[in-house]
């Protein structure tokens, strides 16, 4: 792979781990606000535990955006990973014969 | 905000590019297409190399290694295509669509600018009040008219 092509990766490679920083935000921001909630909950003196509701809707959205950060990858990330692993491929098979 | 290229249109500029440069890396691709949609968009390496990949695996254009580049060229399938009308990208509304995405100044950047520069806040007499609040008028006037002409011409 040449010079533009490492440029495209590295780039690539920028927006996801921004996309997971943003991830591990709003999983932090979403823990917070679940203990915030649960300690209210055992001041209040227990009893039904409603805290579970918002904290187990926001869990929804929480869950949805691991999956947007950590499995979704767009066809353009997939062509590059294919034609990475074809590059090194062509490298690996070329410094054989030289040996 | 919209994107600079629809569906199809990015692969159709490409392909344009390259038939004009004749061969060419991914930079000068880059540059040569940028330079055709206006220098105030930034293309970059993410989003034209797996353009061309997508290219090249549809046979459109090849590659070849040279230098520790990778040159790209049209292939005869990519030429047709390319000399295809409906593959003709439409630069004029590229560049439009590209032309908007730039970070441009509002109104409101104008007003604040307006405001920082009147640091004298000393209090006014009636007829400065009244001087001072003829002028603001005619301005408000002439900005509306501003924008206003600005809406007709789109």
């Amino acid at each position: 792979m040449d010079e533009f092509g490492k440029a495209a990766l590295r780039e690539r490679e920028a927006v996801r781990i921004a996309r997971r920083q943003w991830f591990w935000l709003d999983l932090i921001v979403w823990g917070a606000i679940s203990a915030f909630l649960f300690v209210i909950w055992v001041l209040a003196g227990g009893g039904f535990p409603w805290f579970v509701i918002p904290t187990g809707a926001w869990a929804i959205v929480v869950a949805a955006h691991a999956a947007f950060a950590f499995l979704l990858r767009s066809p353009e990330d997939i062509l590059l990973q294919r034609e990475k692993k074809e590059r090194e491929r062509e490298e690996r098979a070329r410094s054989d014969g030289r040996d | 905000m919209a994107r600079v290229f629809n569906r199809g249109e990015l692969k159709a500029a490409l392909l344009s590019v390259i038939a004009s440069l004749g061969e060419g890396h991914g930079y000068a691709i880059m540059q040569e297409l940028q330079r055709r949609v206006g220098n105030q968009w930034r293309p970059s390496p993410g989003a034209i190399y797996p353009a061309l990949v997508a290219l090249e695996e549809a046979g459109a254009i090849t590659s070849t290694e040279r230098d520790g580049l990778r040159v790209y060229r049209l292939t005869e399938d990519g030429a047709r295509a390319q000399a295809a009308h409906d593959a003709t990208p439409q630069w004029r509304d590229i560049s439009r669509r590209a032309d908007a995405q730039r970070p441009g100044i509002t109104l409101g950047i104008l007003l604040d600018r307006f405001e920082i520069g009147l640091s004298r806040r000393a209090g006014l007499t009636s007829e400065q009040a009244d001087s001072i609040d003829a002028a603001l008028t005619r301005t408000r006037s002439d900005i509306t008219a501003i924008l206003e002409q600005g809406a007709e011409h789109g």
